[in-house]
């Protein structure tokens, strides 16, 4: 396996991510207003509730845009198919991607923790090693859906229209503003399952409480195993012309 | 033979790009594919680069196939497709670094071709900022960055201004001494037959002839043409003895096609003279590859 060049297209891809003003304001400075700006609109209560829940959902929304879109754009440019003429193992570049959005997403993380800690005085109170796996599942999840979705998309429509057929369903319903309890009870059961309500409850639950691993472990399985299943068949059927 | 291509078809629904196509490509040939657009030439190409599978037939390089070994004939060809883009934000020296990581290279070689290629005053620069020619210079550099067997290239030159057409072109030329084989395609004739040893006419799909300029020349029934423009539309008929004129749609402009241009052109100037018609251009040239093509089509490269 060519580790260097995981490694260096992991750097260029930080490099390219760093160098634009825009993407930084919407991944780190507009979660941090929202954040901000909630947190002065809400009590305390609703701040651990909601906390954990914007984790999430920058989770998703930075694994989708950053991992999907990028393909997408890469392919119109014809740049997927000159890689492709090349010897380039086709698992570590698409790997690249799942590991840069994962440190991307780390920084997002750990800066809106600090603000949280800061700012409002609510820090993590369980398992931070815990914490740590949730995520890990968290963006492995999304970044594999994400490779799907940009699998077979020839163009920004087609993938803007596949990312919000993905994403607006979970925003809506995952509890990440308020609880989904108030759902019809039919449909609390398809709710619970969704990554994105997996993702955010379990984050709460470790966020919140200190809770033992095995009550994690069955949301991390299934988010982990959902994540290898979409990264697998998204490289299988991945257009690579 | 570097290349061996075995009746190669492949079709786009209804349309069959590349209908029955054969070719044998020694090591060291530079081999043009020239056509008009929609020839195939790029579906043939993709196909050898191995971007593209055939529906049926056989491709054999360096005496490998691309379902038996893609990763050592990945390692021994280089490609420069038609307008690659390349990552927004990325500069040239970071692209070439990836490219060195890709092929596993030394950091050294890469930068004896940097030298070599004039592109150190835009190494920090990013790529996507460059014109077309410095772009297209850089794609040839990570063509040729692992030291090809193979070289194809597709449409290298194409929109791009004459002096860096003449810069690619000249950095083709060195690789021809050195022996590198090399496949191009293009619709430049001028191109074809500077750079080229062995040009293949391709229309619809198929190959219609190849051979070296003057192989291809000599299918042609004479040496010259004589192309006038007239100032007014001839509707007389001209009494020329055996030359004949082909005439175009508007009967303004013709060609003649004669081995002997001086005689010819004396019996159509009196014959224009006694007619009253006045001529507004006059052109004596020996044949090129468009006159070949046209005489084996019936049609010119632009023409639909």
């Amino acid at each position: 396996m060519n580790l260097n060049f995981l490694r260096y297209l992991v750097l260029i891809q930080f490099k390219i991510y760093f160098r634009q003003p825009e993407t930084l304001f919407w991944s780190f400075g507009f979660p941090l207003i929202l954040f901000w700006i909630l947190g002065l609109a809400f009590k305390a209560e609703y701040l651990k509730f909601f906390i954990p829940g914007l984790l999430a959902l920058n989770i998703m929304n930075g694994a989708l845009w950053g991992v999907g879109w990028g393909m997408v754009e890469l392919r119109m440019k014809k740049y997927i198919k000159r890689l492709s003429a090349t010897p380039m193992s086709r698992v570590i570049f698409l790997s690249s991607y799942i590991s840069t959005r994962i440190c991307i997403s780390l920084i997002e993380t750990g800066l809106l923790l600090l603000a949280a800690k800061f700012i409002f005085g609510i820090s993590l109170k369980g398992n931070p090693i815990l914490f740590l796996i949730v995520f890990l599942m968290g963006n492995f999840v999304f970044a594999g859906i994400s490779i799907l979705i940009g699998s077979r998309a020839d163009n920004m429509v087609t993938a803007n229209g596949l990312l919000n057929v993905v994403m607006l369903p979970m925003m809506l319903t995952s509890g990440i503003f308020f609880s989904y309890d108030k759902f019809p009870k039919i449909v609390i059961p398809i709710i619970r399952y969704f990554p994105l309500t997996l993702l955010a409850d379990s984050l709460r639950a470790v966020f919140s409480n200190s809770i033992h691993f095995s009550q994690l472990g069955l949301a991390c399985c299934i988010l982990g195993i959902l994540g290898l299943i979409t990264f697998i068949f998204g490289i299988r059927i991945f257009k690579w012309h | 033979m570097m290349i061996e291509i075995q009746n190669i078809v492949k079709s786009f629904k209804a349309t069959k790009a590349i209908n029955d196509v054969s070719l044998e490509i020694p090591e060291g040939l530079f081999l043009a594919l020239l056509g008009p657009n929609g020839a195939g030439k790029t579906t043939l190409v993709e196909i050898l680069e191995g971007i593209q599978e055939p529906d049926s037939g056989l491709i054999l390089i360096d005496d490998k196939t691309w379902q038996s070994e893609p990763k050592a004939l990945r390692q021994i060809m280089g490609i420069c497709l038609q307008e690659t883009q390349y990552m927004d934000k990325v500069t040239v020296e970071e692209t070439i670094r990836m490219f060195t990581y890709i092929y596993h290279i030394q950091k050294s070689n890469a930068d004896k071709l940097i030298q070599e290629f004039g592109i150190t005053p835009f190494l920090k620069q990013y790529i996507t900022t460059l014109s077309g020619g410095q772009r297209q210079k850089v794609s040839l550099l990570l063509a040729l960055l692992h030291n090809p067997k193979i070289l194809i290239l597709d449409e290298p030159t194409t929109g791009l201004d004459p002096s860096f057409r003449r810069e690619i072109w000249d950095l083709l030329l060195t690789y021809k001494e050195k022996g590198l084989t090399m496949i191009l395609t293009t619709h430049y004739m001028e191109e074809a037959v500077i750079l080229c040893d062995h040009i293949v006419l391709m229309n619809q799909g198929k190959i219609i002839k190849q051979g070296n300029l003057q192989a291809l020349l000599k299918t042609l029934p004479t040496e010259h043409k004589i192309k006038f423009d007239l100032k007014v539309k001839n509707i007389n008929d001209l009494l020329l003895g055996d030359i004949k004129i082909i005439w175009d749609i508007n009967q303004k402009s013709g060609t003649i096609l004669t081995d002997d241009p001086m005689d010819c052109l004396m019996t159509v100037l009196n014959s224009f003279k006694k007619s009253d018609l006045e001529i507004d251009r006059l052109e004596i040239s020996h044949h090129t590859l468009e006159d070949v093509f046209i005489h084996l089509t019936g049609k010119g490269f632009d023409e639909p």
